[in-house]
């Protein structure tokens, strides 16, 4: 099928397929899944400046599909995903002039590309050998100590290293909120703000969504069950990447055409893999999502190397 | 006396309980089956439309799109946006609506 927008003929089918199985990542994981997806429709014949709009704009429409799954199932907490999305932009701000900054060093792509790599495989150590150590930890049986949200949401969910979260949620700098959805008493609003800010510079700099640091840093840092982390990720994804489509869409990079014709295949991808979640336990998720920053951190390498 | 009164107690309670055991809670058990049965289902419902949709509203959209981009981007931007959002709440209304009046449940 031609696109006429892009200029390229691509099989609309195939689109369809990369768009279930980013769909599937991201209604799971609460990933934008552009690690994957672009580098398949880059593969496919798409040009790149299409690749990176037309990609964002099928994660707008994934995402909300996922978003309004997981709020249906109650995992989404839109006071935090607001709060967040409020630190978050000015974050992203940052890190694009970081990025300037570095440009003029002309070592943008090594400071970047080792940064993306180091911290990816921080996160994927990380949330495996905790994810590993909650699983241990809930066979044991008494030892378990699930998270207050747990019977409220219906799923199981346990952390095998709760220290950051409890640490975090004991600064006391007013003004204190409460994010009942998430099971969270009490917490500074200016530390769900500089978790918001400290991924948007993460995000601004490393130039991905997001999604790979704020799902842990949601579970680590603020306490949230990862149910709720997942589907309140994937509600800042439907903000950042909306503004993302509409940005680069003035610029004419994207092929609304083509972004359709994906999100016919992540739709579904995306309520499949929202609903796999009320079936696997919080660990679980964040043990098969450790594979993910992997995946993106052997990609860079290879980039780099090349 | 208190403590017998509480022994009895116990002991009435223990006979209640064995002619009338107390149900187990039990959580939410994964339903491979029924997962499994929900994703083929989902996977037709959504195959034929996006045959459907790659047929006739693809064919008609191109075109306007098309000259759209190429005039004025602004207006573009937002009409994908709007498109994009449009067709996410209607592919999620109706796959939910669908697999409501099919209740997968029912097809054992």
């Amino acid at each position: 099928m031609e696109f006429p927008i892009a200029g390229v003929t691509v099989n609309p089918l195939f689109l369809a397929g990369i768009g279930f199985l980013v769909g599937i990542l991201g209604g799971f994981f609460g990933v934008g899944g552009g690690f994957l997806a672009g580098p398949m429709m880059f593969w496919a014949g798409v040009p790149m400046n299409f690749v990176v709009g037309t990609d964002l704009a099928h994660m707008t429409g994934k995402s909300l599909v996922a978003a309004r799954r997981h709020r249906a199932l109650g995992h989404v907490d839109i006071k935090l995903g607001t709060l967040m999305v409020a630190g978050t932009i000015p974050g992203v701000e940052l890190g694009a002039q970081v990025i300037e900054r570095l440009k003029h060093t002309g070592s943008v792509d090594t400071v970047v590309g080792t940064a993306y790599v180091a911290i990816l495989l921080v996160i994927s150590v990380f949330t495996a050998w905790e994810s590993l150590r909650a699983l241990r930890k809930k066979a044991t049986g008494p030892e378990a100590d699930p998270l207050v949200a747990e019977e409220a949401l219906g799923v199981e969910d346990a952390l095998g290293f709760e220290g950051i979260a409890t640490r975090v949620h004991g600064i006391s700098l007013r003004p204190m909120i409460s994010l009942p959805q998430s099971g969270i008493g009490s917490i500074s609003l200016w530390t769900v703000l500089a978790v918001g800010f400290i991924t948007g510079v993460l995000a601004g700099v490393l130039g991905v969504g997001g999604g790979f640091v704020r799902m842990p840093m949601l579970v680590y840092l603020i306490g949230v069950p990862t149910h709720v982390a997942v589907g309140t990720d994937l509600f800042e994804i439907v903000i950042s990447a909306g503004f993302g489509t509409v940005t680069h869409a003035i610029k004419g990079n994207v092929d609304i055409l083509m972004a359709l014709v994906m999100q016919t295949g992540a739709a579904v991808g995306a309520q499949i893999g929202a609903i796999s979640t009320s079936y696997v336990s919080g660990p679980k998720i964040r043990l098969a999502f450790s594979v993910l920053p992997l995946i993106g951190a052997v990609m860079v390498l290879l980039k780099l190397t090349a | 006396m208190p403590g017998s009164k509480r022994s009895v107690s116990f002991q009435t309670m223990n006979e209640v309980s064995k002619h009338h055991p107390r149900k187990k809670i039990v959580s939410p058990e994964p339903d491979a089956q029924t997962l499994v049965r929900n994703f083929l289902l989902e996977l037709i419902v959504y195959g034929i439309l996006v045959i459907a949709y790659f047929l006739v509203v693809l064919r008609w959209l191109a075109e306007p799109l098309n000259q759209l981009f190429h005039s004025n981007l602004i207006t573009y931007a937002f009409v994908a946006l709007g498109l994009m959002l449009a067709q996410g709440i209607v592919l999620e209304y109706v796959t939910s609506f669908l697999l409501e009046q099919l209740r997968p449940e029912d097809l054992e």
